[in-house]
């Protein structure tokens, strides 16, 4: 199951449980999270170089979408947490 | 707020049974809960001591031999007052192992001299005659075949191989092979079953963040992120490892939940606590449709060219420790002769010592084989001669030329989790080199 530590890793990235040691600047991704295809491509050029499949930009688009556009920083962190999950990531990273 | 697995499952109770249903299917974790029981439940759990543990020190001569021991040893020499007697084997044992001491004396443990990587009987004479097992005296290769039991390396383990056909006795559908000490062990990496690494109970669930149902929402779309085909096989393959990973968290967990409770206090050690989690999965077998299995638990420290006698003491009393606690939950529970512990180790350590008061790499070493089934309070082998330069050293530092293969103690071991002999022959194929190909401890 140690693929599970590498996901955990970043639900802790995200759910700040390295307490201060860590801070995440959400900034750059909640200005784009009215957009969630501009923050999409902005995770996958930012994780993955830009060479996200299609099928997987869609998905995490939809899962954005699916975010209440209220809140900046559940979007910014759907997409990133998936960006980063993912295997093509795993791989191409 | 941390939030695992468990607390995700109860955020999709609240949205309702059929909610959580819905969610579970969508992740793929349909369980096996409720298989059949496990009539014959057996298993064998490894202890590995990484490093090289002196087992010089472990076993000790105590008769007519001590004196050559303590002549060998210098200034690493255990006083011989204060060493354990195991029975009336004319052997003593370490003086941190009083309880491996009473279960040997019960019958429950027996002591197995002198075992190493060979290709074939192999002793001074032959030494340079011989095929020898690939670098000897090195720890990363050393590793790999007591794990392989491949003297030229290796690359699948020899509990992988036996689960391989171990794995028909089960009807659940985790892997038979867990390692509980970090990493994925080669040991359990066999050509078509792999490892279950359980070694963080973290990873049993997620780290979850921010809105429930947000929360909820993303592990839904990660199942779907895992279905898709990029056309690249490593990208696949990263894609079933992680979903065949969630799937096996969700089915153990599910069935820990179940568990009892320890009926012991483990050591806050870091063997304990492996030793109390693989107590608990084992209690939880029926459960997980196991009917075999395989644990693979390990420690480190044991690469002592300074200060052998302080650091060994130390390292001795965790293994002590650790085991009793195990093996007095497994009587509690009636499983004491369902189950086999074993000790590896990559070599063991000089006769003599260095200027540091420490020991170097050396080669064969002596084992623990603990459990009801063992045919124990009895020694098994043969024990080299204490002599520097003598007929069982291939050096001039007591380098013991293995007596007992790997092969003939794996084999051992697997003939009595059920493995045909036939079958042996293929599992370890220098096995047929060496007579007799089980030694009888279990």
């Amino acid at each position: 199951m140690t693929a599970l530590v590498r996901v955990n890793f970043v639900g802790s990235l995200l759910g700040g449980y390295f307490g201060s040691d860590v801070v995440f600047d959400y900034g750059p991704f909640t200005s784009r999270a009215a957009d969630p295809a501009a923050l999409v491509d902005y995770c996958a050029e930012l994780f993955m170089g830009t060479r996200i499949s299609p099928e997987m930009r869609a998905e995490i688009i939809l899962a954005v979408r699916a975010s209440s556009a209220s809140s900046t920083k559940e979007r910014a962190r759907t997409a990133i947490y998936l960006t980063l999950v993912a295997a093509q990531t795993q791989v191409d990273w | 707020m941390r939030r695992n697995r468990r607390t995700f499952l109860k955020t999709c109770c609240s949205l309702g049974a059929a909610g959580m249903a819905s969610q579970l299917g969508r992740l793929g974790l349909v369980s096996a809960y409720t298989q059949q029981p496990a009539p014959d439940y057996k298993a064998l759990v490894c202890i590995f001591m990484f490093g090289g543990n002196d087992s010089n020190n472990m076993i000790v001569p105590i008769d007519t031999r001590y004196a050559a021991y303590q002549s060998m040893r210098g200034p690493v020499a255990l006083s011989g007052g204060a060493l354990l007697p195991a029975g009336g084997s004319g052997f003593g044992l370490h003086p941190s192992l009083v309880n491996v001491q009473r279960l040997f004396n019960e019958n429950r443990a027996a002591l197995v001299f002198n075992v190493g990587t060979l290709v074939r009987p192999t002793t001074k004479a032959t030494l340079n005659d011989t095929s020898l097992p690939k670098n000897l005296y090195s720890h990363s290769d050393q590793v790999q075949q007591w794990q392989t039991s491949d003297p030229n390396g290796g690359g699948t383990g020899w509990g992988g191989r036996i689960n391989d056909f171990a794995a028909a006795l089960n009807s659940g559908t985790l892997p038979p092979g867990i390692t509980v000490n970090g990493g994925n062990s080669l040991f359990l990496s066999g050509p078509t079953t792999k490892g279950l690494n359980f070694s963080n109970a973290d990873s049993l669930g997620f780290n979850t963040f921010g809105d429930g149902t947000a929360m909820a929402a993303r592990l839904g779309s990660l199942q779907k992120l895992l279905t898709f085909d990029s056309g690249l096989k490593l990208v696949s393959a990263a894609n079933g490892v992680l979903g065949e990973s969630i799937k096996s968290a969700e089915e153990i967990e599910g069935a820990l939940g179940g568990a009892p409770a320890l009926p012991v206090v483990f050591p806050d050690s870091g063997l304990g606590q492996q030793l109390a989690q693989v107590a608990q999965i084992m209690a939880v077998r029926e459960s997980l449709g196991m009917n075999r299995q395989i644990f693979f638990a390990g420690m480190g420290g044991f690469d002592n060219h300074e200060n052998l006698l302080g650091n060994h003491a130390e390292l001795m009393t965790t293994i002590d420790q650790a085991i009793s606690a195990f093996l007095a939950t497994l009587e509690s529970r009636a499983m004491m002769d369902r189950v086999t512990v074993f000790t590896e180790s990559e070599f063991n350590r000089t006769g003599n010592a260095n200027a540091n008061q420490g020991t170097d790499h050396a080669w064969g070493g002596h084992h623990l084989v603990l459990g009801g089934a063992v045919a124990g309070g009895q020694t098994y082998g043969t024990f080299p001669t204490h002599e520097l330069r003598g007929p069982d050293d291939a050096g001039d530092r007591g380098n013991w030329i293995p007596t007992t293969s790997l092969d003939q103690y794996a084999a051992t071991l697997g003939g009595w989790f059920g493995v045909p002999d036939a079958d042996l022959l293929q599992i370890f194929p220098n096995l047929v080199n060496f007579a007799p190909q089980r030694l009888g401890f279990v």
